[in-house]
């Protein structure tokens, strides 16, 4: 269900692309909105982010396992060495994925809170560091941390489930499995999500409506 | 097998022919014979 | 216009544009060298170069389809390590993600990095299923020069540790610092198809890519090549891509036909007979005349090893004039020999040369019956007590006369000295196999030379 607001702060049209979702971001003025009850509200800027040449857009889909889901939302992540972007995947029925984005390869993947039960896990939601070459089994898969970042969110844009401030630091620890399954965890704080998917390549996420990239062709099969 | 391996092999195998041949014949560039097979029959030859 | 993020290079000005913009994390000034960080809005230089900046194979910003993917070159890479350099180069498509070319000693390979892990048993590694072998033992691989942007910080200097694992053509190259591995999947690509995929940029001179040397031919098509020569002897020299070394085999092979080599001379030197005698004779007396024994020889060919062997003296020298005189002709096959001993002392202290044996060896006697006979003279060779010749004056007279010999500590009287001789039909001839080893050898011995440089 598409519907539209007023940006409380220009007053320009800005599409809700989901209902459920409590923050909107107009892209015009880059005022954060937050719709509560029947009433919005301003909150503050969210920073207008650099250009990249993602493929995708807001509003592009994909499809996982069967159920195809639409990028609404977007958080970009900066650290030392980089960034990535992180982009806020909806499906049917409310059910919504993450969809991370770095140097050219994909994760993809849903929340599992009760892998933060498993021991190394935990630790680290406690607060214990956790190192690269660091394994957990989850199942019959051994992970191994590839890399631990510490980042700090650049910016944000679209429709996403909780805001999330420029400069929100947070420790990111990348695992992966011999068979291309990969875990993720963030601690924020004192809060920690386990997340469980796979890298796949943009091909293999059987895209579409993807992002027009001046002077760069989209493939065939990407159409 | 790169190409230049198959030529090293086929130089190799022209090499042992060659090896074959002058052990059937018992020929040698390097023996301490003196050349001509006419009989000579020598005095002391000094270095 | 490309989608790209446009910058000024802080170092020295130049119009700098990033392709893979939100990627890229580092870039190497195409200009001036300098080492630019552009993860954040501000670019920041990390470090400038100092050295001329060198052309590359293929230019940064050349596009190229390969696997029906058009790719951009965005960066490269010289790297190195103990043996051999090679280049680099990184691709970039927006919906394809990056991917490698590597261009080592002519030779191109198409890179594409693992997301699903090998596993690692030793020597060797298993990836979707197939088992890929170690090729060389883990080296240190340096980073030398940086052009271009990269998704990673990356710098001149940089060392990994990396070692490649093969299952026929294709590479499985892994590198690692630490606890972080990378894997890359590498498989082989003609130059042919590099020269034809990668088209030059509109309005730029064509150009032959992906070989090193050749300046650029204004009106040749992108097919033209060097000369077939210069290019056999190219791809003879290099032979093969990254990594994959066929010179452990070109020795293995030479190694094994020197094995077969001499296991033929063994068989076919083997003696089939063998004769002996003995002979006494006087220190500066007459030449003596022995003839050792008969020899028949069965087979169309055979060599004949005659050895002499003596008993102990000091400073003499004994000729020996061998003849093999075939009984049917009468016409001899003549060798000479020589068994001698000499010490002394000198400034460097006391010296020995020579010894109590020699033999000769005939080569390709034909089939026949043979006299081995034997000339033997033997000599005293006058050694004087020091190097200088005048270490004493003559007696009775200050000048040396013509017959005046040097002090002598060794004249013969009645010295005899015992000589064995053995005869056999039969013997390996060592020095062809020497020159086998040299001409077997040398080739792969000359391109490890030329690789070192």
């Amino acid at each position: 269900m598409q519907s539209g607001l007023s940006c409380p702060s220009c007053g320009a049209a800005v599409p809700v692309r989901s209902a459920a979702l409590p923050y909107v971001t107009c892209s015009y003025c880059q005022t954060l909105i937050r719709r509560e009850g029947g009433g919005i509200e301003a909150i503050g800027k969210v920073a207008v982010l650099p250009f990249d040449v993602s493929p995708l857009q807001l509003g592009s889909t994909v499809g996982w396992r069967g159920a195809r889901f639409t990028l609404v939302g977007r958080v970009r992540w900066g650290w030392e060495d980089g960034s990535w972007n992180e982009w806020f995947a909806e499906g049917a029925d409310g059910v919504h994925r993450w969809l991370g984005e770095a140097m050219g390869s994909f994760l993809i993947s849903e929340e599992r809170p009760d892998l933060l039960d498993l021991p190394p896990i935990r630790a680290f939601a406690a607060g214990e560091p956790l190192n690269p070459g660091a394994t957990v089994m989850v199942g019959e898969s051994l992970f191994e941390a590839s890399d631990v970042k510490h980042a700090s969110c650049l910016g944000s844009e679209g429709d996403l489930p909780f805001m999330t401030a420029i400069g929100t630091a947070i420790t990111s620890v990348d695992f992966r499995s011999p068979d291309g399954a990969a875990l993720s965890l963030q601690r924020e704080a004192g809060d920690a999500s386990a997340w469980l998917g796979e890298y796949l390549e943009l091909g293999q996420l059987a895209p579409a409506n993807l992002r027009a990239i001046e002077g760069w062709a989209i493939p065939a099969e990407m159409r | 097998m790169t190409q230049r391996l198959y030529l090293f092999a086929a130089w190799c195998l022209l090499i042992f022919a060659g090896s074959v041949a002058a052990s059937y014949y018992a020929w040698s560039p390097f023996s301490d014979e003196d050349r001509g097979g006419t009989a000579t029959v020598r005095g002391p030859t000094h270095k | 216009m490309t989608a790209s993020r446009a910058i000024e290079c802080p170092s020295c000005g130049g119009a700098l544009a990033i392709k893979a913009a939100g990627h890229s994390v580092t870039l190497g000034c195409q200009y001036c060298g300098a080492l630019l960080d552009v993860a954040h809005p501000d670019v920041a230089v990390i470090s400038t170069y100092e050295g001329a900046v060198r052309s590359l194979p293929l230019p940064l910003g050349v596009r190229g389809t390969l696997f029906e993917t058009e790719w951009e070159v965005i960066g490269a890479l010289e790297r190195s390590d103990d043996e051999i350099g090679w280049t680099e180069f990184l691709l970039f498509s927006p919906y394809a993600g990056y991917r490698w070319l590597v261009s080592s000693e002519g030779e191109w390979q198409f890179g594409t990095m693992l997301l699903d892990r090998p596993v690692n048993d030793g020597d060797t590694t298993i990836w979707r299923g197939k088992e890929y072998d170690l090729d060389y033992d883990p080296a240190s691989t340096t980073t030398d020069r940086v052009v271009g942007e990269f998704y990673w910080r990356v710098r001149a200097g940089d060392r990994v540790n990396a070692a490649t694992y093969s299952c026929g053509d294709e590479t499985l190259s892994a590198e690692w610092t630490g606890d972080e591995i990378s894997w890359t999947q590498l498989i082989p690509l003609s130059d042919y198809t590099i020269r034809t995929a990668f088209v030059p940029p509109p309005g730029a001179p064509r150009k032959t890519f992906g070989r090193k040397g050749g300046p650029p031919r204004p009106g040749a098509g992108a097919a033209s090549s060097p000369g077939f020569l210069s290019r056999a002897h190219d791809d003879f020299m290099s032979a093969r891509a990254m990594r994959q070394d066929d010179l452990m085999k070109m020795f293995l092979i030479g190694l094994a036909t020197i094995m077969a080599s001499l296991f033929v001379m063994v068989g076919f030197g083997i003696s089939t007979q063998s004769v002996e005698n003995t002979l006494n004779i006087a220190v500066d007396g007459q030449e003596q005349s022995l003839t050792i024994g008969t020899l028949t020889i069965n087979r169309p060919h055979q060599p004949v090893t005659i050895s002499a062997r003596s008993s102990s003296f000091d400073n003499r020298w004994i000729d020996l004039d061998y003849m093999l005189v075939d009984r049917a002709t009468q016409r001899a096959h003549t060798a000479y020999g020589v068994v001698e001993r000499y010490s002394g002392t000198d400034s460097d202290g006391a010296w020995t040369e020579g010894g109590y044996s020699a033999t000769v060896k005939f080569s390709s006697i034909p089939r026949g019956t043979y006299d081995v006979v034997v000339d033997a003279g033997a000599h005293a060779w006058p050694a004087p007590l020091t190097t200088s010749i005048m270490t004493s004056a003559p007696p009775g007279g200050s000048e040396p006369g013509p017959w005046d010999l040097p002090q002598a500590t060794s004249w013969s009287d009645g010295e005899r000295i015992e000589l064995r001789f053995t005869a056999s039909a039969g013997g390996i001839m060592w020095s062809n196999l020497w020159l086998e080893m040299a001409l077997l050898f040398g080739l792969p011995l000359i391109i490890l030379w030329w690789r070192s440089d």
